[in-house]
């Protein structure tokens, strides 16, 4: 039994085949699990695949909003400035992760923890020591990382720690570079 | 494309790979990530699906400019699927699911069998109802050979929306997309007509309820 090419594969997927074809490629895709399992596998992906979202005005809007910001230039504006309704086609970008604890003073330091990423792959988390020096690094899939046991830190002192997410193929988005101590125990 | 495939000399060509990565990386990696067990398996399958796209001058990618029936994108997904599943079998082997399959086809089998026995009142055909009754398991064996004659009769569209829907268990929002209906209502409609008619075939091979 052949098995469905992809060209055929793909027109089907995409309604581009003539009723013959098509027939023939459906009572295959009914015999065959292999083929049939392409057919469902490569739906998926296609619909399911990731956009770029772009802001798209009509020409009609355009001249809009230029005529009310060229009546708006008329009179003086006292609050802050408005931009056009006009916006460059944008890329869409991932939120940044957040960090959540620890920050400030701290009485415990062991699990960090920070805000989870849409559709990040994995987090990159690196701790400084007050001169920069970095003192730890570790990747993780989870949005919470454990100190091990071997890494004391030393209280009032000051740390800084940040937490990068992979949202793509060598792409990372970073969160804040926030800073905590952990407070002196009492003597 | 064209840049890409007409490039005359190796800077051309490579300015024009960047491009070409720009506008379909994310599908690539997309497409990558489903299949792949882990973030390092899906990096190693992105690297390899570049690879081969590269490979022998951009062979594979010439070939869709000699069939353009469809569009490029979904052409792409569908190539670069099979190329991720090449090098995961070649890393991993092929699952070995093909026995646990035949259990799988018979319980849904049944299921489709329960389904129209139900419709006909004749749930008590059922494989669960007829394993202590020899003349039920009869009357059962009658039904899913009528059932196999019944199917048999069906034009091909139906039985992939069939095998689709009660083999495959896919709802009815992803068949419309597989099969191109313009709404899941649609398939729901199409489902009820050609259950309706494998009902009235099993009627007239005399598959008319419980009683013998």
């Amino acid at each position: 039994m052949r098995h469905l090419e992809s060209g055929e594969v793909a027109a089907y997927l995409d309604n581009a085949l003539a009723p013959a074809d098509r027939s023939r490629i459906e009572a295959h895709a009914g015999e065959c699990d292999e083929c049939r399992a392409e057919l469902i596998e490569a739906e998926w992906l296609l619909s399911t695949r990731p956009r770029v979202r772009r802001w798209y005005v009509p020409a009609g809007a355009v001249a809009a909003a230029a005529a009310v910001i060229l009546l708006l230039w008329a009179r003086p504006v006292s609050g802050p400035a408005r931009s056009s309704g006009y916006r460059e086609p944008v890329v869409t970008t991932s939120v940044a992760p957040a960090i959540v604890a620890p920050r400030g003073t701290a009485t415990a330091a062991r699990l960090l923890v920070w805000t989870a990423v849409p559709s990040a792959d994995r987090y990159r988390l690196t701790l400084f020591d007050e001169t920069g020096s970095v003192v730890w690094e570790t990747q993780t899939t989870d949005t919470t990382a454990l100190l091990p046991d071997s890494m004391r830190l030393r209280p009032g002192t000051n740390y800084l720690w940040k937490v990068e997410a992979q949202t793509g193929w060598n792409r990372w988005v970073a969160s804040d570079l926030v800073e905590f101590s952990l407070v002196p125990p009492r003597p | 494309m064209s840049r890409l495939l007409d490039a005359a000399d190796s800077t051309a060509r490579e300015v024009a790979w960047k491009a070409f990565l720009e506008t379909h990386s994310r599908l690539l990696l997309h497409t990558a990530r489903k299949l792949g067990r882990d973030y390092d398996a899906t990096m190693d399958a992105y690297a390899y699906l570049l690879n081969q796209l590269r490979r022998d001058d951009f062979r594979r990618l010439r070939a869709y400019v000699s069939d353009d029936r469809s569009k490029f994108t979904t052409w792409l997904v569908v190539v670069a699927r099979r190329l991720c599943l090449d090098h995961f079998r070649e890393r991993y082997g092929r699952p070995t699911d093909a026995r646990a399959r035949g259990g799988e086809t018979r319980l849904v089998r049944r299921q489709l069998v329960d389904l129209l026995a139900e419709k006909l009142d004749a749930s008590s055909l059922t494989a669960h109802a007829t394993a202590d009754n020899p003349e039920m398991r009869l009357r059962a064996d009658e039904l899913n050979r009528a059932l196999t004659a019944a199917l048999g009769a069906l034009e091909a569209r139906e039985r992939l929306l069939l095998k689709l829907r009660f083999e495959d268990g896919l709802p009815a929002r992803e068949i419309a997309g597989i099969m191109g209906f313009a709404t899941p209502f649609h398939v729901y409609r199409r489902l009820n007509t050609v259950l309706g008619r494998l009902q009235a075939a099993l009627r007239q091979r005399g598959i008319e309820g419980p009683e013998p």
